[in-house]
C-alpha cells in the first residue's frame, strides 16, 4: 500500500453482509471470490466468499481507499492477518440473529481489535427494529474484553447504514491518530 | 423559599467544609434553603455513624438525623443515611428526602422542622436530577423500575438495562421537546404492553437540552472527562461532532477546551452532550492532576488527514 491510499477492512462471519457493504461503497463492481456455499448449516445462502472481497473508492488527485473483505469461513483464517496488515481500521459485521453471535464476536474481536489498538466499529445486522438488547449484549461482551467501541444496529442493504459505519470508523481513526501523534 | 438549619455532630472538619460548599451549590435546587447552625438549634442533624450515642446524651434525639457512614462499612439501620465520601447529588437527595418525609408525616414528631411546599412537580431539573440519582444509586439499593408522569402518559426507567419505556405519543412529545416530566419514583408493576424500549442515553439527551447553557452544577469545568462506554449510536443522530466526542473520550480523559477543539463541536452541544452522558451514568470526570496537559495534534496534521477528508467528500459525509 502506498502513502496515498489507505485500507479499510470488513470482517465477520459468513452471512454478516461484508460483500454487500463493500458493494455499497465501491466505485465499480467489487471483486469477489464467491464460490458455492457448502456450509449451509452455518449460513443458508447460495454463494460465499472463499478468498477475499475487494473494492476501491477513488479520491481526487489519484488518492484512493481500498476496501477488503475477509472470507467468512473460519477455515480461511490464514487470510486474516494478511488482509489486516496495514489496515487503518476494521468494520466488524455480525449476524444478530445467529445463535452463535457471542462466539462469533469473541473470535473476530480477538483476531482484529489488536487489544484495542486498531480502530474498530461493530455493526450488528438482521435485528428487529428497536431490539437494543442484542446491541447491549454485544457492547457488554466487548467491554468485558476491555474494548470500548461503538456497536451499531445496521442493515447493510441500506447505504446510509454502511455510511454511518464508515463515518464512525473515521472518527475512531482520527481519535487514534491524534493519540499516536501527540506532541 | 423556607430556610432549614443543619447541624453537624462528630464529622471531620474536611467533611463539614465539603458539605457546606455543596450546600452552596445546591442552593436553589433543593426545596428549601439550608444554613449551618450549632446542633442544639438545628432542625436536622448530620451525624457521624460512630457518634449517634452522643446525640442521645446531648438530648438531640428528637431531631431528624442523617447518619454519615464510610463506604467501607455497611449501611446503618437509620431512616436517613449518607455514604462518605458523597457527591453533591447524594447530599441533595437525602436532604430532599428528609424534607419530604417530614412534610408527609405532618411533622408531629419533629416540631423543629417547618413544613415546606413539596418540590415543584414536573420541572425539568427535577426530572434530570432524579434520573441521575436513579442511575447512580448502587444496584442493591435501587428498584428495578422507576416511573415518571406527564400529560402524555407514563415513562418508565429500567436502570439495570440502560433502557426507558414510553408509548409513541410520549416519545413523539419528547422528541419535540414538548413534555414536562415529574421526578422518578419507584414503580412495582411490570412494564405495560405497548410501551417501546429505548436507550437511556436517548432520554438523557432529549431531557438534557435545557441544561446546555452550561455544565450541570456538580460537574467541574476544569475536570478531564472520559466515557465509560459508547452511548447508543441511535441517539447520536449520525452527528459527526458527537461521534468524534465519543471516539475521543472513550480513549482517554480530555478537558473542555481540548474536546471542543478536536471535535469541532460548539460549546452548547458539548455541554449538552456531557450533561446527557453524566445523567445517563456514562461520564467519568476527574480533576486535573498535572499542570500541563498533552496537546493533541489537530486532524489536519495527521497522516490520514487528507485521505479522510477526501473520503468524506467522496461519500457525501462532509
Amino acid at each position: 500500500m502506498t502513502s496515498d491510499e489507505f485500507k479499510i477492512l470488513f470482517t465477520g462471519p459468513m452471512g454478516a453482509g461484508k460483500t454487500t457493504a463493500i458493494a455499497q461503497l465501491s466505485d465499480d463492481d467489487c471483486v469477489s471470490t464467491d464460490v458455492v456455499n457448502t456450509d449451509l448449516e452455518q449460513c443458508n445462502k447460495e454463494m460465499t466468499t472463499a478468498g477475499l472481497d475487494y473494492g476501491y473508492i477513488s479520491l481526487a488527485d489519484g488518492y484512493g481507499v481500498r476496501l477488503y473483505g475477509t472470507p467468512g469461513q473460519e477455515r480461511f483464517r490464514f487470510m486474516w492477518p494478511i488482509l489486516a496488515n496495514n489496515a487503518a481500521g476494521v468494520i466488524l459485521l455480525l449476524n444478530g440473529e445467529h445463535p452463535d453471535l457471542n462466539d462469533h464476536l469473541g473470535i473476530y474481536a480477538d483476531a482484529f481489535a489488536n487489544g484495542g489498538e486498531t480502530p474498530l466499529v461493530v455493526g450488528v445486522g438482521r435485528l428487529p427494529a428497536n431490539d437494543f438488547g442484542r446491541v447491549d449484549q454485544v457492547t457488554e461482551q466487548l467491554a468485558a474484553m476491555g474494548l470500548f467501541v461503538p456497536v451499531i444496529s445496521v442493515d447493510v442493504r441500506e447505504k446510509d447504514d454502511v455510511l454511518l459505519l464508515v463515518e464512525t470508523l473515521l472518527c475512531q481513526i482520527e481519535a487514534h491518530e491524534m493519540e499516536l501523534m501527540e506532541i | 423559599m423556607r430556610t432549614q438549619r443543619l447541624g453537624f455532630v462528630g464529622l471531620g472538619d474536611d467533611t463539614v467544609s465539603a458539605c457546606l460548599s455543596m450546600l452552596k451549590i445546591i442552593d436553589g435546587r433543593s426545596s428549601v434553603h439550608w444554613d449551618q447552625s450549632v446542633p442544639g438549634e438545628a432542625d436536622v442533624l448530620m451525624v457521624a455513624c460512630d457518634q449517634q450515642e452522643q446525640t442521645h446524651q446531648a438530648d438531640l434525639s428528637n431531631k431528624p438525623c442523617i447518619v454519615v457512614y464510610p463506604t467501607t462499612r455497611d449501611r446503618p439501620a437509620s431512616t436517613f443515611t449518607l455514604p462518605h465520601p458523597f457527591r453533591v447529588m447524594q447530599l441533595l437527595d437525602v436532604l430532599d428526602e428528609v424534607v419530604r418525609t417530614l412534610t408527609t408525616n405532618g411533622d408531629p414528631d419533629h416540631p423543629g422542622v417547618t413544613p415546606v411546599e413539596p418540590a415543584k412537580p414536573g420541572s425539568e431539573a427535577d426530572f434530570c436530577a432524579s434520573l441521575y440519582r436513579v442511575i447512580t444509586t448502587k444496584t442493591e439499593q435501587r428498584s428495578e423500575l422507576y416511573c415518571s408522569n406527564s400529560e402524555e402518559g407514563q415513562l418508565l426507567v429500567k436502570p439495570a438495562s440502560h433502557r426507558f419505556y414510553a408509548r409513541p405519543a410520549l416519545l413523539h412529545a419528547l422528541n419535540a421537546g414538548a413534555v414536562t416530566l415529574s421526578q422518578l419514583a419507584p414503580y412495582t408493576d411490570p412494564v405495560p404492553e405497548g410501551m417501546a424500549a429505548r436507550p437511556l442515553f436517548e432520554l438523557a439527551w432529549l431531557t438534557g437540552a435545557n441544561h446546555s447553557d452550561g455544565l450541570l452544577p456538580w460537574l467541574e469545568p476544569d475536570s478531564q472527562f472520559q466515557l465509560s462506554r459508547w452511548p447508543s449510536a441511535a441517539a447520536l443522530n449520525k452527528s459527526r461532532p458527537l461521534l468524534s466526542l465519543c471516539a475521543l473520550m472513550t480513549r482517554r480523559a480530555l478537558g473542555l477546551a481540548q474536546l471542543q477543539t478536536l471535535s469541532k463541536c460548539d460549546k452548547q452541544t458539548l455541554y449538552h452532550f456531557l450533561n446527557a452522558c453524566e445523567i445517563s451514568g456514562l461520564l467519568v470526570s476527574e480533576r486535573r492532576t498535572t499542570a500541563t496537559q498533552p496537546t493533541p495534534v489537530p486532524v489536519e496534521s495527521q497522516r490520514f488527514g487528507g485521505l479522510i477528508r477526501g473520503l468524506r467528500t467522496r461519500l457525501g459525509l462532509s
